[in-house]
């Protein structure tokens, strides 16, 4: 068997496949995997790839030309999720994808073709719920600033949803996971930053407690439920505990119940 | 009664949220509307949830009254006129700055006003006016905003909120006219469907002028939608879902929402209901509501005169198709999409799957799992290449205990739910009496 390993990135998994589908070997004797995500196997040769730009374009080209752009737009989308296997699964939808032709994409019966609709359906079901659950904090300087930290790399996703939403505002939304942010100049347009300073980071954490509306919106979300039909764990299945770190109303203070409304 | 002014916006915020709380509508879908550079909204049709209260319902909306004074007296409302309440109202002015902060740091969708009757349905429905104008043309706000249109008004008022609302809606609150009869004195069936009418064919006369001038404004773009309360009054689920239907049909509402009745007012011609609100019914009355959107179903075909309610232990669906065994089993690989639509255990997203799934080869059970089907219900009810799933009887009774095993599991979930906790080693359940001294030194030195 041998493994190809590649960095977390669009390109480098390109990269990897291009390497795997151009070494002459047989599709079950390779597979594909992410730097550092599984230990290491006996019996098992390791080749780390080298990201290239010329290699992806020529899976790309031939993926545009051969199978259809919609394949492309899938592959990209894919490649996006946080699954560490998400290199492996591209890898062995194309190579179903070269033999059965564009149609591919419709082949929900072929597990390779399964398992790229199921990693796309989480992307895009986090990006979705993200774009509700994303909290912005006004800085003292006036930026709007939002901090996420998602499983999967949606940060492009949500910027796009953003940038039409809210384009007569200064904002930030950083993913700290990833070290990725998203900044927008109010009425221009938006860029993708790699990182931000460690300063700007602190502050952005701080932005969400420190804003005056965020209590007013923490005394809304208290009011608006009813007593008579408490039911937590029907909050929970619909905004799971990880994304509360990040959201205004849970971070201002435990999640105690406010039983009493108006005293 | 006097309106309180000097009361804080935090304060005034609590109050009016808690009288808006009721109204079970938050959804912020149908409407799409590109944002426009340098100002503030945009739409999008399938809606957007920003968080969940602790009863587990979407915050999408701030939802809040205009004012919760107000001259009606219904005895199931907490704003009525005879109950002892602080009664205050936002000015446009702090309705524009709570929606237009709320919406910039992504908390809402958008804005969703209602409004206790002020002095008359006229006055108020001017000031509900006044309050989104403020918020479309002064703050430029591209949102979604739904507005309820208070029956009683003028016609033009209607239209004049038509035009600056994504969504309208009248609550119908009672199905049948002698239960508003006796809980809403002063309301009656013919005043709440007149605005829906006037809705009604304000949207249709919208769309004929956005067919002729592609940039005619667009009124009440998302459709208009109303409630009914569940258990306050005795009608059968038959009413209620009959009602719903004609709804549809014939004033072409996007949604009828059912809200599950909460018992906030002392009186006695209330139901009491020990068990808390009728979440079970309220659930039952959503699935049959969904059938009848999309599965093309009829009310008359889930319910009649001699069944008026649903069947609590099993769903509409299931309990359609075990009145109906002649129909099943169908072979997956060969019906069509409607008939798909009616197997209990697959919706329309893995119906879907199926048709388009099926064209590159024979599906068999593994593969319909994966296209979503929940095969503990379809199972009793399809055939893949003509073999069903495993051997069993084709007999009401035997495949009616089969999906009840699982259905109570869920019932009891609505019901029942925290009552039942695992039993485990670590748990305190919830004994959370402060140690005392002595148990303090014993902790210290080891003794028990």
């Amino acid at each position: 068997m041998t493994v190809y390993l590649y960095g977390d990135d669009f390109e480098a998994v390109l990269s990897a496949i291009y390497d795997a589908g151009t070494s002459g070997m047989k599709s079950r004797e390779q597979r594909l995997e992410l730097e550092g995500s599984r230990e290491p196997e006996l019996f098992c040769r390791y080749v780390q790839t080298e990201k290239e730009r010329r290699k992806a374009e020529s899976v790309a080209e031939a993926v545009r030309k051969k199978l259809s752009p919609q394949v492309f737009r899938l592959l990209w989308e894919v490649s996006l999720s946080g699954d560490p296997e998400k290199g492996d699964v591209m890898y062995r939808f194309l190579v179903d994808g070269f033999r059965e032709g564009p149609e591919i994409i419709h082949m929900l019966t072929i597990p390779s073709v399964w398992r790229m609709h199921e990693l796309r359906r989480a992307v895009f079901s986090e990006a979705h719920l993200l774009t509700g659950f994303v909290r912005f904090g006004r800085l003292p300087e006036g930026v709007l600033a939002g901090r996420i930290g998602p499983k999967n790399d949606v940060l492009a996703l949500l910027s796009e949803h953003f940038e039409d939403r809210l384009s007569g505002e200064n904002w930030l939304l950083w993913d700290e996971k990833r070290d990725k942010a998203a900044a927008h100049r109010a009425g221009g347009e938006t860029v993708l930053l790699r990182g931000i300073s460690e300063q700007t980071g602190r502050k952005v954490r701080e932005a969400g407690r420190q804003d005056p509306f965020a209590g007013l919106w923490k005394s809304f979300v208290d009011t608006v439920a009813i007593k008579e039909r408490e039911n937590r764990r029907c909050q929970m299945t619909h905004m799971p505990l990880r994304y509360r770190e990040y959201m205004t109303e849970w971070q201002l203070q435990a999640c105690v119940p406010k039983t009493d409304m108006l005293g | 009664m006097l309106l309180q002014e000097e009361l804080s916006l935090q304060q005034k915020l609590e109050i009016l949220t808690d009288a808006a709380k009721y109204d079970v509508a938050c959804t912020s879908s149908g409407s799409e509307r590109k944002g426009k550079k340098g100002t503030l909204g945009n739409t999008v049709p399938a809606g957007i949830c920003h968080s969940f209260s602790a009863d587990g319902r979407c915050i999408s909306l701030l939802k809040i009254l205009l004012t919760n004074q107000c001259i009606y007296d219904c005895r199931y409302c907490v704003n009525r006129r005879s109950n002892d309440r602080i009664r205050t109202a936002f000015t446009p002015d702090e309705v524009c700055t709570l929606t237009m902060e709320f919406y910039r740091r992504n908390y809402i969708e958008g804005l969703f006003l209602s409004s206790g009757v002020l002095h008359s349905p006229d006055y108020t429905m001017e000031l509900i006016c006044a309050a989104l104008e403020k918020l479309r043309r002064e703050h430029g706000f591209r949102g979604y905003i739904h507005v309820k249109a208070i029956p009683g008004a003028d016609p033009a008022l209607i239209r004049r909120a038509g035009f600056l609302a994504d969504r309208m809606s009248v609550n119908l609150e009672l199905p049948t006219e002698e239960g508003l009869k006796a809980l809403a004195p002063g309301k009656s069936r013919e005043k709440i469907l007149l605005p829906m009418r006037q809705i009604q064919q304000g949207i249709r006369q919208g769309r004929e002028e956005l067919a002729l001038y592609r940039k005619a404004p667009a009124f009440v773009p998302a459709g208009q939608s109303t409630q009914i309360i569940v258990g306050a009054t005795p009608e059968s689920d038959y009413q209620m879902i009959s009602a719903a239907e004609s709804l549809y049909r014939s004033y072409g509402l996007k949604r009828v929402f059912y809200s599950a009745f909460v018992r906030v007012n002392e009186d006695r011609l209330l139901p009491a209901l020990p068990g808390g609100p009728p979440l079970l019914r309220e659930h039952r009355l959503y699935q049959a509501d969904w059938l009848l959107r999309y599965y093309g179903f009829r009310a008359e075909e889930l319910l009649s005169e001699n069944r008026p309610n649903f069947n609590v232990l099993l769903d509409p669906k299931c309990d359609w198709a075990l009145r109906h065994l002649e129909r099943f089993p169908v072979e997956v690989n060969r019906a069509d999409y409607y008939t798909l639509l009616r197997v209990p255990g697959m919706g329309v997203r893995s119906a879907r799957r199926i048709v388009e799934a099926r064209k590159h080869g024979a599906l068999d059970f593994p593969d319909l799992k994966k296209l979503g089907v929940v095969l503990k219900r379809a199972a009793y009810f399809i055939t893949c290449r003509g073999k069903t799933m495993y051997p069993f009887r084709m007999d009401r009774d035997v495949i009616a205990a089969g999906l009840t095993g699982e259905e109570r599991r869920r019932i009891w979930e609505i019901n029942e739910r925290d009552a039942y906790r695992q039993l485990s080693l670590f748990d305190d359940f919830h004994m959370n009496a402060c140690p005392s001294e002595e148990d303090r030194q014993a902790a210290v030195w080891g003794v028990m």
